[in-house]
């Protein structure tokens, strides 16, 4: 742990969530779940660019703020996302009574 | 006092994802994502991002979270419309692959030099609400008026992803002649 300082810890934990949420997405079959997976991706990129804006703090007017005003975007974005998601995981389940992205009624659009 | 707050909102963080990922019932899934949503904005405030941290406790943690527990509530879902638990294989593939992730990610952490948060002249104001609109407002203001119509756009999908499947005149014959009383 020799010269690891805070914003590296911080950056590795961006790092861990991220790699959590590509499991996730990899590895789980419910499409809820997957959907979760991907908003815990959304929020390690989140807390990347808080740590890059809080270590640019120093520097000139404008520099680190742009960090935070991304995050915000971010934020309305995997909003509209999950609500684009669910409406779309609720008309998929209407079709064929499953959230199972394996089921072979859903595979329809893959080929 | 920053940085033991940072390490333990990491291991909270780090636990309830994990758990959000494996846990076979959506409810505590969600119940685990609530938990790690909460102490990445906890890890906010101990970066000096009061607002940001507020903004993630009432979108994320507020309408997200809300939106999901709504959808697991509204289908109900029985043990055989969740689909079968994934295979040993496919959970060694996806932990490859998000070992390879970090493995990647990690590299490149390790390899940039000089930072820290020792800043000089940090404003007592940073990351609180004023200053943060004074550069939202101006500086930002395109990206501010797209993502409204970024919103609108998404409104508008989900309305039309929402409605009820449009039948056909003779389909809405068949239904009415099967059962009279509803369609009356």
């Amino acid at each position: 742990m020799n010269g690891l300082t805070t914003p590296d810890l911080v950056q590795m934990l961006a790092a861990g969530l991220f790699s959590i949420g590509v499991f996730g997405v990899l590895s789980r079959r419910n499409l809820l779940i997957v959907l979760m997976s991907v908003e815990i991706m959304l929020n390690a990129v989140n807390v990347s660019l808080v740590g890059f804006s809080r270590e640019m703090a120093h520097l000139p007017q404008g520099a680190a703020e742009g960090g935070q005003v991304l995050v915000l975007m971010t934020m309305a974005v995997a909003a509209c996302e999950v609500a684009l998601g669910l409406s779309i995981l609720i008309a998929l389940f209407r079709h064929v009574r499953s959230v199972d992205i394996d089921t072979p009624r859903a595979t329809l659009l893959r080929n | 006092m920053s940085t033991l707050l940072i390490i333990l909102a990491g291991v909270v963080i780090l636990g309830a994802a994990l758990l959000t990922v494996t846990r076979r019932n959506p409810v505590r899934a969600a119940l685990c994502m609530l938990l790690a949503l909460a102490g990445v904005g906890a890890l906010m405030l101990g970066l000096r991002s009061p607002f940001l941290a507020a903004m993630q406790v009432l979108l994320y943690g507020g309408a997200i979270m809300v939106l999901f527990t709504f959808v697991i509530m509204l289908l109900t879902l029985r043990e055989e419309e969740m689909g079968p638990e994934p295979s040993d294989g496919s959970k060694l593939g996806a932990a490859c692959m998000s070992l390879l992730t970090l493995s990647v990610l990690w590299f490149g952490i390790s390899r940039r030099g000089g930072a820290s948060y020792e800043a000089p002249r940090l404003g007592e104001d940073f990351g609180s609400a004023k200053h943060f609109a004074t550069f939202l407002y101006t500086d930002y203001v395109v990206a501010f008026e797209l993502v409204t119509v970024l919103v609108l756009a998404a409104v508008a999908g989900v309305i039309v992803l929402a409605r009820a499947p449009h039948r056909t005149s003779l389909e809405r014959t068949k239904l009415t002649a099967e059962h009279p009383e509803e369609h009356a």
